[in-house]
């Protein structure tokens, strides 16, 4: 388990880095200037009210959301416009906001797309059902149909599956109970401690932060602090406020 | 019974063909959503591409089905998802519709270039002569074949779309497609997927209709274009019901055909008509959230609004240009400007409807064919209240059609109209007359009908030149009321209509009658178009008002540009100029009934039309260098430092390898 404040910066640097990302929709900028470092294998939350841009940053560092300016690092590498297929075989995995499964397919099926990634579907589903087994019951049951809290774990699960290296999860609490929420996380620092970097993006900070290595706060399109969880904390109150 | 049990079985075989041709519709629709209007098109030009191989070359029928259905036809929906369909994910519904009527153009137009027509194409069934019995009713072995198609089709559906990741692939790209990219797979080698499966299908569809009727373009186009209402009744998405309204226009059609056809009578007439009837009514009877397309896309369209002052010199400079011109043209190239100008008037028409409003409307002509009847019934003599009555006659007509047609837009909109365009290109036109409210009113039967030329206060327009002046009139006088729409309020509430159909939905009776009024004006506006255009044939049949002659008219004005009047007048140049061009030099006749065709097509590149395109170049000259649109988002090329080439799974175990990372590929 990775329980260092500050992880020692690794002679490679950052795995995942934004260097001055503007994006918008319609020539509207809901992005303005965003920098952001997250290195290999900790747990970085990204948070913030709502509307603060933070869904757009990481559809932009997965490379679903062409940035207006701004580079996105992979490795030290720039990627921006690379296909978003291309940065999912490179293991950048991202599960987006909402129920990020596909209703009308069985779980069987949701964990079948997931070979698109490259990984074997048996790999994929004994790894899937081995830390979720309530998914293996439900194999041939429509993912629409599942509770909540099942699709996001199916959601979560096929991400895992297919051994990403930086696992982005857009409000991975959202409408979920506590109890839910407290099992999920608790498999976000099992697949952290194996390696895995995790960037959380989700709105209500408290719970995250004290999961987390580094957080960013985010609000109306900036970066308004960054560091420690109990660095951060501090800005939270003004971005929150602030943005009311 | 026999009887009975042989119209079953003629009808049974008919749905097979409609289940294969609408299934492919289906595929297509749901996985791209871009709904395939050329797909009876494409059926048809297989059906001929077969009979070249397998009758004409005479290749072995299994290697002619195989190339047609499982190369040619594949290949071809795939390049055309690829090559046209791909480029209009932003594009406006309206703009995709009249993409997918270009290609339907452009396959009739090369269909009839490469197989000219009026030549005997004996086009035989499989296994001509043998048939077996059973319970007293003949079967062919080609409606055996037919009906084994149809359920080897079915169940190869069923297995792509259950049993293989490319079927799960489409299915969730239905679901979400946006998704199936976090997920690292294609969505658009799905839809080439798709259209490729679509366009085999249409391909086996029109091979195994084609031997019930002569192999001609126009009917086998539309033959299958009976198949949409088998696609719309399984609401567009669902394969087995798409089946049962395969079955049930299939057998409707055969039962027309045992007991409706020896009947006299106006209503003997309506059996070629079942099927776009089912159609229109199916559509009307779709539930309303279950219509896609709804969704509110920003329009890359292009819609000026001139200055008054402007449009009135405009239109006062088109008069005196046809003054002056008169005089010096030659009889032929009179009629050709005559012929083109009425015809813009048509496509003026359809400037506040398809333009402002953003209706696609597919029955522009059949309103003009209205107006022609109107004009012909009411003022054997000329008289200017010949024109008043096309005009009212028309309008009421497009108001009859718009008001059951008021909730459907987009695809649903335009098949509808399209369904009224062919029933009365079936079914009314052509009767002898029709009686209404206890009057005979004759209609065009299967010959032509005489139109007068208007004399309006005492001045004949009987002579071609003085035509040719009363037609630019006409045109400079509607041209003013659709720059003066365009300038109102009215004008403003039709573009928000388009823009935003759900806001303008909460605005509730002043969209109903916004929709109305706009349908009754362009169809009225058709309608003097129609009996102006008659008079310049003096004398017209149903034809010059079919179905397939709304096609070049929409294609040529949304070429020139269909947000405005001068877009419309664009349009109408450029049916004078290829009409010239085919008369001067006979051989090019071909090229130019395809161009409509390949001009729409291009609209997927620029769908603000020809206009925008040279107000942007003038605009740009004016500037001192060229203009251009700010395109959507700019492609930003891969960058991998020291890799310029496609990602291989070495690249990716390299770089893991440096990062150290965990993961093992
Ligand atoms: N597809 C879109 N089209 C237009 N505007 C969008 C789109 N997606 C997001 N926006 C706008 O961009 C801004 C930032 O949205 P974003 O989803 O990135 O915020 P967020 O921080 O994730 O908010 P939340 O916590 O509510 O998810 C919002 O004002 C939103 O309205
Ligand atoms: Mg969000």
């Amino acid at each position: 388990m990775s329980t260092l404040a500050a992880p020692v910066e690794t002679a490679l640097g950052p795995i995942l880095e934004l260097r001055g990302i503007h994006a918008g929709y319609h020539g509207i900028e809901v992005v303005s200037g965003v920098d952001l470092s997250v290195l290999p294998g900790e747990i970085y939350a990204l948070v913030g009210p709502n509307g603060a841009g933070k869904s757009t940053t990481v559809a932009v560092a997965a490379c679903l959301h062409a940035p207006t300016a701004g580079d996105v690092l992979l490795g030290g590498r720039v990627v921006n416009g690379a296909r978003p297929q291309d940065l999912c075989h490179l293991g950048v995995c991202l599960v987006p906001e909402g129920r990020s499964v596909f209703p009308n397919l069985s779980v069987h099926e949701n964990l079948w797309l997931a070979t698109h990634a490259g990984v074997a579907l048996d790999e994929i589903e004994s790894r899937a059902y081995g830390r979720f087994p309530v998914l293996g019951t439900r194999r041939a049951q429509l993912a629409g149909t599942l509770s909540g809290g099942e699709q996001q774990m199916l959601a979560l699960a096929r991400a895992v599956a297919v051994n990403p290296a930086v696992l982005l999860v857009d409000e991975l609490s959202m409408g979920l109970a506590p109890v839910i929420i407290a099992e999920l996380y608790g498999f976000i620092r099992e697949i952290a401690s194996a390696g895995v970097t995790v960037v959380l993006v989700e709105q209500f900070a408290r719970t995250v932060l004290g999961l987390a290595d580094r957080a960013a706060v985010m609000s109306n399109g900036k970066i308004v602090g960054a560091g420690r969880p109990d660095e951060v904390e501090g800005v939270l109150e003004a971005a929150y406020l602030g943005a009311l | 019974m026999d009887t009975f049990l042989t119209y079953t079985v003629f009808g049974l075989s008919t749905a097979a063909i409609y289940a294969v041709a609408a299934s492919g519709l289906v595929l297509t629709y749901t996985t791209s959503g871009i709904f395939n209007f050329a797909h009876g098109a494409i059926g048809m030009f297989a059906a001929f591409v077969y009979w070249q191989l397998r009758f004409q070359w005479g290749w072995p029928t299994p290697v002619a089905l195989v190339v047609v259905l499982f190369v040619l036809a594949p290949l071809f929906g795939a390049i055309l998802e690829v090559g046209i369909m791909r480029g209009l994910e932003k594009a406006s519904e309206a703009v995709r519709v009249v993409v997918a009527v270009a290609v339907l153009s452009g396959l009739v137009g090369l269909a009839l270039w490469i197989w000219p027509p009026n030549t005997a194409r004996p086009f035989s069934g499989f296994y001509p002569g043998s048939k077996i019995h059973i319970a007293g009713a003949a079967v062919t072995a080609h409606q055996l074949i037919s009906m084994g198609c149809a359920i080897a089709v079915a169940i190869g559906l069923a297995l792509i779309l259950r049993r293989t990741r490319a079927g799960a692939d489409m299915r969730a790209v239905v679901d979400n497609r946006a998704l199936l990219v976090v997920f690292g797979g294609r969505p658009d080698r799905v839809a080439a997927l798709s259209w490729a499966i679509g366009a085999s299908l249409a391909a086996l569809a029109g091979i195994l209709i084609a031997p019930a009727l002569q192999l001609s373009v126009l009917p086998l186009t539309l033959l299958v274009v009976n198949a949409y209402a088998a696609a719309i009744i399984g609401r567009l998405s669902r394969l087995p019901a798409t089946f049962v309204g395969a079955l049930i226009i299939g057998l409707a059609e055969a039962y027309g055909v045992g007991y409706l056809s020896s009947r006299g009578g106006f209503f003997g007439g309506i059996r070629p008509a079942i099927p776009v009837l089912i159609l229109f009514v199916a559509l009307l009877a779709l539930p309303h959230a279950r219509l896609r397309g709804q969704l509110s896309r920003r329009s890359l369209d292009w819609f000026p609004s001139p200055s008054m002052s402007r449009a009135v010199a405009s239109a006062g400079a088109l008069v005196v240009a046809a003054l002056v011109l008169g005089p010096h043209l030659g009889p032929a190239n009179l009629f050709t400007a005559n012929r083109a100008l009425a015809l813009g008037i048509v496509a003026l028409s359809l400037v506040p409807l398809v333009g402002y409003a953003g209706q696609v409307a597919l029955c522009q002509m059949s309103f003009a064919g209205i107006g022609a009847l109107a004009m012909a019934n009411t003022a054997p003599g000329g008289s200017p209240l010949g024109l008043v009555a096309a005009f009212v006659v028309a309008a009421v007509a497009g108001a009859i059609v718009a008001l059951p047609a008021l909730r459907l837009r987009g695809i649903y909109l335009a098949l509808a109209t399209a369904a009224f365009a062919v029933a009365l290109d079936r079914w009314v036109f052509i009767q002898d007359a029709i009686r209404l409210f206890g009057r005979k009113i004759p209609l065009f039967g299967i010959y032509s009908v005489n139109v007068a030329r208007p004399r309006i206060g005492g001045v004949s327009f009987g002579s071609n030149r003085a035509q040719l002046v009363l037609l630019a009139m006409v045109f400079a006088l509607f041209a003013l009321l659709v720059v003066a729409i365009r300038r109102s309020a009215y004008g403003r509430m039709l573009l928000a209509m388009r823009e935003s159909p759900a806001a303008c939905a909460t605005l509730g009776l002043r969209l109903t009658v916004t929709k109305l009024s706009v349908f009754a004006l362009s169809a009225g506006m058709a309608g003097v178009g129609g009996a102006l255009l008659g008079g310049v044939h003096t004398a017209v049949a149903a034809d010059t008002f079919s179905f397939f002659q709304t096609l070049p008219v929409l294609l040529l004005a949304v070429v020139g540009g269909i947000g405005t009047v001068n877009g419309a007048f664009l349009g109408a140049v450029l049916l004078g100029l290829f009409q010239a061009v085919a008369r001067i030099f006979p051989s090019t006749n071909n090229v130019i009934n395809v161009l409509p065709g390949l001009a729409g097509v291009g609209l997927a590149r620029n769908p603000g039309g020809l206009a925008s395109d040279l107000h942007m170049a003038v605009a740009g000259l004016r500037a001192g260098r060229p203009r251009r649109r700010p395109a959507e988002s700019a492609e930003v090329p891969v960058e991998w430092i020291g890799i310029d080439r496609a990602i291989t799974p070495a690249d990716v175990a390299a770089l893991d390898a440096a990062l150290g990372m965990s993961s093992a590929r």
